[in-house]
């Protein structure tokens, strides 16, 4: 079962590859290079010390302002969904804030923080938090009560509630939120780099210059790559440790 | 005189250089004893930029009391005065619109210097649509520019307006990096697209749908076009160590200039250090020499003492942004235009 | 000896009375079924004895304690679904209780293993809940109440979910187990046959607000077996209370 669907996702992408490559070749490398000229490029990336360097500072700003995401993230929107209060009182913000792209954001924030470190940690830290505490607020909602009132019909106290319940059940959703919240980190962190032209996404502005578009979706193939991996990565742990939670949605 | 600073200058540049590509953008937090300016720049550096971006990268700290500056790439040119109009910037690299239209809002601009004379970006079209600039507005072709209201559309308008040609006919669209538009070109989705001299050439080799031709080259049609400028506020400008700084970005931008005008071998070897492109790094003497040539000569892109930076030349070219409806022409360009540092660093130089 | 005593128990929904004064009693080592129709507030009373919900007037004392409004205290319950925690194993599930209670790890998987053997689950007890089946799950669910080793075992319509071979085992393994650890019981139900044959006593609640049209003593000797559902005196106490339940439905 598991190994049939192995086959058809790679199947899919082979044939995605194939039909890439006769669209690449059909309209031109300055169009659409092919994934030939990719590889070719990629290659020649790859060797050179731009790119670890780019993807090196990139990674580690990304990872401070997506930590500090899920720190404040997890806790406020478990706190959300628990408490109507708190619930009232952020959740117009959530909505507000949800909505706003980094690229509308990143102006602004070069003129109130710089560009810096600062600014890309916050950069990525306004994209991702909201995601992640709306996933934890409805998925806080979403814990059963019956589980609440099975702990405190066998006399568990509010403290024994949270952390035999309330955190187990939530489990699965933190690395659900760690997974989506990821690809938002990672893509406010590309726009603000774009923006101020460092790091990958300086690299990714000026491989736009050229005629060959081959860099450029080197560039993004790696991106790409990245995001799958580290995905897939949070995926696997998620089905190793909340086995539960996987065969209900039949990811297992 | 000029022998001199040239030696010491090849002398700090080469080190300066070397060290810059060892430490790459950590250099800043290792200079030592000097000033160090924030210079917001356009993220893109073509042909044209590269004699600016050496000023800024190599010239600068070889004059005494300034280390490297931190240079800020932008990549979106309206960006530029803004940030320094909000102090995150000491010294601009911005694009004359912008900055005018912020003048005229109220802002206390400089313009210092020029980044590059006149402009190096050409209208490429598609002629196997559309032969002439004539057809092409008639036809109601379809133009990708970078921004609208930016010093390059505001050109063409102004182009279109001195051929007799109803720019109203025109469908412009805004499209963010030169690449983008030389694509879109290539791919047939525009007709015709502003892109600069180099990637005029290269487009040539390219394979896309259809043949493309320069229409409009905008140096035969002004006398001498604006597009970049060194600015930075008035309020900035205010103390003396300032204006010191203002002299000593402007010497080495100068200096720059004079060096790219001079010696193509030098010129070729900063573009293949500065050029944010890989096919203009590595491009061969086919394809830079006659860039150059352009740019140095036919252009004067490098203008060697900036003469063409006055309120009288730029007022030149203020009904057409009146026209285009980017300016409504209220500027007060004699205080806007600030030549007295250009004056000092002139002096110094000579 | 232990005993419940709860007495004038009044609770309402949202201005909806659903309890007006319900008063009951249960002995040491009696099984009472509350058996009335669905909504009619027996579940209500439950969950008021186990204190989840909060009566608007009356006390619950289990062993001469008032444990009114207030969860635990040798308490047991078994719910409809099973309720049982997806990220436990079954053996960890069973030892919830024990590890609210403070019980050292070691000492309730032991506790835990000898009740799960006891429901008839050797050698699951490293499965996880979902490779259960329903049976199976509620199984489960009754080592874990037992395994507190409550004076008071509070069920809610048990069984309610399962199908009805399902259910005629999980009764007998109920009987069986219950017989060898004998404890007062609280059964809530709407089956009638399913009362007759579990309880001592059957109280028979009206439609809501609830309140006991009949208290019967069930005549049958333990332990109880299969072939009594037969009995001329079951199928008449059973046509009786469901005559009965009918009269109430119709007014």
């Amino acid at each position: 079962m598991k190994k049939m669907r192995a086959m058809t996702n790679l199947l899919g992408c082979l044939l995605l590859l194939v039909v890439w490559q006769a669209a690449g070749a059909e309209l031109s490398e300055s169009l659409l290079a092919t994934p030939l000229q990719v590889f070719v490029a990629l290659n020649d990336t790859l060797l050179g010390n731009a790119f670890w360097a780019a993807l090196g500072s990139m990674l580690w700003q990304m990872s401070v302002g997506y930590a500090l995401a899920l720190l404040v993230g997890v806790p406020l929107g478990v706190a959300m969904g628990r408490l109507p209060l708190v619930r009232a009182l952020v959740k117009p913000w959530a909505a507000m804030f949800i909505v706003v792209s980094a690229a509308a954001l990143v102006p602004l924030f070069i003129l109130l923080l710089g560009r810096g470190v600062l600014l890309c940690v916050a950069i990525v830290f306004v994209a991702t938090v909201w995601f992640v505490v709306t996933t934890m607020m409805e998925a806080s909602r979403s814990v059963s009560p019956n589980l609440l009132d099975v702990a405190r019909s066998y006399g568990a106290s509010p403290l024994q509630v949270f952390r035999l319940v309330l955190l187990p059940a939530l489990h699965p959703y933190v690395l659900i939120a760690a997974r989506i919240g990821l690809t938002h980190a990672l893509r406010a962190m590309v726009t603000a780099e774009m923006f101020i032209s460092t790091g990958y996404g300086g690299l990714i502005n000026d491989a736009g210059l050229d005629l060959s578009t081959a860099p450029l979706f080197g560039l993004i193939v790696m991106l790409m790559l990245l995001s799958v991996t580290a995905t897939g990565l949070l995926r696997w742990v998620a089905n190793r440790t909340a086995p539960w939670y996987a065969s209900r949605t039949g990811d297992h | 005189m000029f022998d001199s600073i040239d030696r010491r200058n090849v002398l700090r540049l080469s080190m300066g250089g070397l060290g810059m590509l060892a430490l790459g953008p950590f250099l800043p937090a290792f200079a030592s004893g000097g000033r160090v300016l924030r210079i917001n720049t356009l993220a893109a550096t073509a042909a044209v930029n590269v004699p600016m971006q050496v000023a800024l990268k190599e010239g600068l700290a070889a004059i005494p009391g300034f280390a490297a500056p931190e240079v800020q790439p932008t990549a979106r040119i309206p960006e530029i005065a803004k940030q320094v109009l909000a102090g995150q910037s000491d010294i601009g690299d911005a694009d004359i619109a912008s900055t005018l239209a912020a003048a005229e809002a109220g802002a206390d601009v400089r313009i210092l210097g020029l980044s590059y004379g006149n402009t190096s970006q050409v209208i490429v079209a598609n002629v196997d649509r559309f032969g002439t600039l004539a057809e092409l507005v008639d036809g109601g072709g379809t133009i990708a520019v970078s921004g609208i209201g930016d010093f390059m559309h505001v050109m063409l308008l102004g182009v279109l307006d001195k051929h007799g040609l109803d720019a109203t006919k025109v469908n412009f669209i805004e499209m963010g990096s030169s690449g983008d538009r030389m694509r879109a070109l290539l791919a047939g989705r525009v007709d015709a697209v502003p892109m600069h001299v180099e990637q005029a050439e290269q487009i040539k080799s390219a394979r896309g749908r259809g043949t493309f031709e320069l229409l409009v080259k905008p140096w035969q049609e002004y006398d001498h076009w604006y597009s970049a400028v060194v600015m930075s506020t008035a309020s900035w400008l205010e103390s003396d160590e300032n204006k010191a700084a203002a002299v000593g970005v402007l010497k080495s931008v100068l200096t720059s200039f004079r060096r790219s005008n001079d010696d193509y071998t030098w010129y070729k070897s900063k573009v293949a250090q500065y050029a944010s492109s890989t096919d203009l790094r590595e491009a061969g003497d086919d394809l830079l020499m006659p860039v150059w040539r352009t740019l140095s000569t036919e252009i004067n892109a490098f203008p060697p003492n900036m003469a063409e930076l006055t309120a009288e030349g730029v007022a030149k070219v203020i009904p057409v942004y009146q026209k285009a409806g980017a300016l409504k022409g209220t500027l007060d360009l004699d205080k806007i235009i600030d030549r007295s540092y250009l004056e000092l660093a002139l002096q110094e130089l000579s | 000896m232990s005993h419940l005593i709860v007495t004038d128990i009044h609770k309402s929904f949202s201005g909806t009375p659903v309890l007006t004064g319900q008063s009951l009693q249960v002995k040491d080592g009696e099984f009472v079924a509350l058996l009335g129709p669905s909504g009619c507030g027996k579940s209500t009373l439950l969950q008021i004895v186990n204190g989840l919900i909060p009566a608007d007037r009356g006390s619950v004392v289990l062993n001469g304690e008032d444990i009114t409004g207030r969860t635990g205290k040798g308490r047991g319950m078994v719910f409809q679904g099973s309720e049982l925690m997806p990220w436990r194993s079954a053996l960890e599930n069973v030892a919830f209780g024990l590890e609210v209670m403070g019980i050292g790890r070691a000492q309730r998987t032991a506790r835990a293993r000898e009740y799960l053997h006891l429901v008839g689950l050797d050698g699951f007890e490293h499965s996880w809940p979902h490779q259960l089946s329903g049976g199976m799950q509620q199984r489960v669910g009754i080592a874990r109440a037992f395994c507190i080793q409550p004076s008071l075992l509070l069920m809610d319509e048990p069984f309610g979910a399962l199908d009805v071979q399902t259910r005629d085992t999980l009764q007998d393994e109920l009987l069986r187990i219950w017989e060898s650890e004998p404890k007062m019981v609280l059964f809530v139900t709407h089956g009638i046959e399913e009362a007759l044959y579990l309880a001592d006593r059957i109280l028979v609640y009206s439609k809501r607000p609830a309140s006991v049209l009949r208290e019967i003593q069930v005549p049958f000797e333990r332990p109880r077996r299969e072939d009594m559902k037969m009995d001329p005196r079951f199928l008449e106490l059973r046509r009786e209370i469901s005559e009965l339940l009918r009269d109430d439905a119709a007014h």
